[in-house]
């Protein structure tokens, strides 16, 4: 974890100081005469983020080695960019194809790469969510797909 | 008065009771079924309620809520495996008994409990939020930052291991809360010119994102590197034919009223979620029994503590939600999105501008109480069953409803895609131990927060001794203090992360 909190609080004030010195300014307008600025909040609460990023990062780096496991194994980052690809697929499949066709086809996908082979309820788990949704939308939410 | 009796008739309507009873059937499926918490269910069940009247949303999400809890009974007694977290201290007790062949006895007293526990928070609610709200009204801007600093830094030192991590994560919440158009001038922040972001960054992406999406992928990880609880099925069959005698009910009755006290009390209190009280209740049930040797072993009181308390917790995490429009919960932080989606902002105002609508809420959670009770005593055995579906079928399902709950919010395919992102970096935000209650805490208060900052700000100049004039702020803020020395000083004490 020590190293894993290394990592990540380096991340942090990486991508908190290019948020204060360059985003926010960018994203944001000058505001009135009076008042605060519309960069106050969010430059403040950045400014913390990093604050905290440096204190996480200083004991870190004073902790003792630990012998415990990184919090993400290497055959899970491998599994989350899987599942990860597989579910952006699933959201592209309902934006192509609409949300009763695309999700139903996502439904059977997971549920074969989950290690479901027999088709039937495959069939009819997907059809029955994808039919469910769709007339939830339909007739209940009066929500044209 | 008028507005009592309008609230209670609004939720006498068929409608509204439908919605209570619909609310709890899902709310039992939730609890019964592994892996699928509370809050993961409220936050897809959320935009459902967009297309009901408000009171009936708010009924059919409190119906989720508190059914869920009743559920996780369930699979917690004839499957060793709690439903929900919370349900993990009824486990202790709940399944030896069943082992036994009493089931159907510790099923029925966790059912009694549940509803008592439930009941008795209510009418605490119904008590004193109105009170409560009545005092906040006269807290000034000053106050109020004070206190919600103090609740985001209490939270965050409670609902992870690290206080620090707590404090990044709920910091990021507030970030997060600025995007769209600022509340002074109007002009948009932080959008990077997508108009779906004028109005903030949508909340339905990120709380379907961050608890239901991140969850799934960790369940789908769990299966794939063979950490999927194996549940023992047990006892359904060969369970004792006689129920729960009136006397068994009459001994575990003053531990049904110690917990109801113990839930309701640490459900006020911000962080202390009700897995806290679950196992605090039952802590207190065996220290006060003549026999503390049979806990652990099979005693109904411990299935009764537990139980008991973790109904009682959620009643009772909506007063400072309603009193102050604190979330002292991450159900009640849902249910701040639901407020918000219908176009009400929790607080004590709410007591003034939609009387009616929080006196039918307080109806349709009595009513909820009973019908927990009706269903729970009917289908027992058939949500039972429930607990049998595959992960093979549930977790594709799940997934298909967090997708069509972010489309449904408005955004289109916007907040779909946004979603995915936000799950993928609650999946991280999870492993490495960095608070995603308080990172989502942070993003419903920070509105609130903001504009009452700011207005701190104008008030006192920017004048640091100006806070002397605000005693309860200056309290709040030593509180705050206090609060970090003492949890950060104990997370250095007990490294976990």
């Amino acid at each position: 974890m020590r190293q894993a909190d290394i990592r990540a609080a380096g991340v942090l004030i990486a991508a908190g100081l290019v948020t204060i010195l360059f985003v926010i300014p960018h994203q944001t307008t000058p505001g009135n005469t009076f008042g605060l600025p519309p960069a106050f909040m969010p430059t403040l609460t950045m400014a913390i983020v990093v604050g905290l990023s440096v204190l996480l990062l200083l004991r870190s780096l004073v902790a003792r080695k630990d012998t415990r496991p990184a919090p993400i194994l290497a055959a899970e980052w491998w599994l989350l960019l899987k599942t990860g690809s597989l579910m952006l697929m699933a959201v592209i499949g309902v934006d192509v194809l609409g949300l009763p066709i695309g999700g139903g086809v996502g439904v059977a996908a997971f549920m074969v790469y989950l290690g479901e082979r027999r088709p039937l309820p495959i069939l009819a788990t997907s059809i029955g969510t994808a039919g469910a949704v769709w007339a939830l939308f339909v007739y209940v939410l009066k929500l044209p797909l | 008065m008028d507005a009592l009796l309008a609230g209670f008739a609004d939720s006498l309507t068929l409608s509204a009771v439908g919605f209570v009873s619909l609310g709890v059937l899902i709310g039992y499926v939730v609890g019964v079924l592994p892996g699928l918490s509370r809050p993961t269910a409220l936050a897809v069940a959320v935009p459902l309620t967009y297309y009901m009247s408000p009171l009936a949303g708010i009924a059919f999400l409190i119906g989720i809520s508190k059914a869920s809890g009743a559920g996780g009974a369930i699979t917690a007694i004839l499957m060793n495996v709690p439903g929900e977290p919370n349900a993990a201290a009824t486990c202790l007790d709940g399944y030896p008994l069943a082992r036994q062949g009493k089931a159907h006895k510790a099923l029925t007293i966790a059912l009694y409990g549940s509803v008592i526990g439930d009941l008795f928070a209510t009418v605490v609610l119904i008590i004193i939020a109105a009170p409560f709200a009545k005092i906040a009204l006269a807290i000034g801007p000053v106050e109020l930052s004070a206190i919600l600093l103090f609740a985001l830094t209490f939270i965050a030192g409670l609902s992870g291991p690290s206080l620090l991590k707590g404090l990044i994560a709920g910091a990021l919440g507030l970030f997060l809360a600025t995007v769209g158009l600022d509340i002074e001038t109007a002009t948009p922040r932080l959008t990077f010119g997508f108009l779906e972001l004028s109005d903030g960054v949508p909340i339905m992406a990120i709380a379907i994102g961050i608890l239901g999406l991140s969850e799934m992928i960790l369940q789908i990880e769990d299966r794939f590197m063979g950490r999927e609880s194996q549940a023992v099925h047990t006892a359904a069959t060969d369970r004792e034919k006689g129920g729960l005698t009136w006397n068994e009910f009459k001994g575990c009755l003053r531990t049904i009223l110690r917990s109801c006290c113990i839930g309701t009390g640490i459900g006020v209190l911000p962080g202390l979620g009700a897995t806290v009280a679950t196992f605090a209740a039952y802590a207190a049930a065996r220290r006060a029994s003549t026999d503390p040797d049979s806990f652990g072993k099979g005693n109904l009181e411990g299935v009764a503590a537990a139980e008991t308390a973790d109904n009682a917790h959620v009643p009772a995490s909506l007063i400072p939600l309603f009193a102050l429009g604190l979330p002292s919960s991450l159900g009640a932080a849902i249910l701040i999105g639901a407020f918000m989606v219908h176009g009400i902002a929790p607080g004590p105002l709410m007591f003034q501008r939609h009387a009616r609508l929080i006196y039918g809420i307080y109806a349709a959670m009595l009513i909820t109480s009973l019908v927990i009770l009706v269903v729970g005593r009917i289908g027992l055995e058939g949500f039972a069953l429930l607990a049998r579906v595959p992960t093979t079928i549930i977790t594709p399902i799940i997934i298909f409803l967090c997708v069509a709950g972010s489309y449904m919010e408005g955004s289109g395919m916007f907040g779909v895609y946004l979603m995915f992102g936000v799950a993928v970096f609650g999946y991280l935000l999870r492993k490495l131990d960095f608070s995603f209650v308080t990172l989502l805490i942070g993003f419903l208060i920070g509105p609130m927060f903001e504009l009452s900052l700011r207005q701190s700000i104008i008030i006192t100049h920017g004048n640091a001794r100006a806070l002397l004039d605000h005693p309860v702020a200056v309290a709040f803020l030593l509180l705050t203090v206090l609060s970090a020395w003492h949890l950060g000083r104990r997370q250095v004490a007990a490294p976990t992360g």
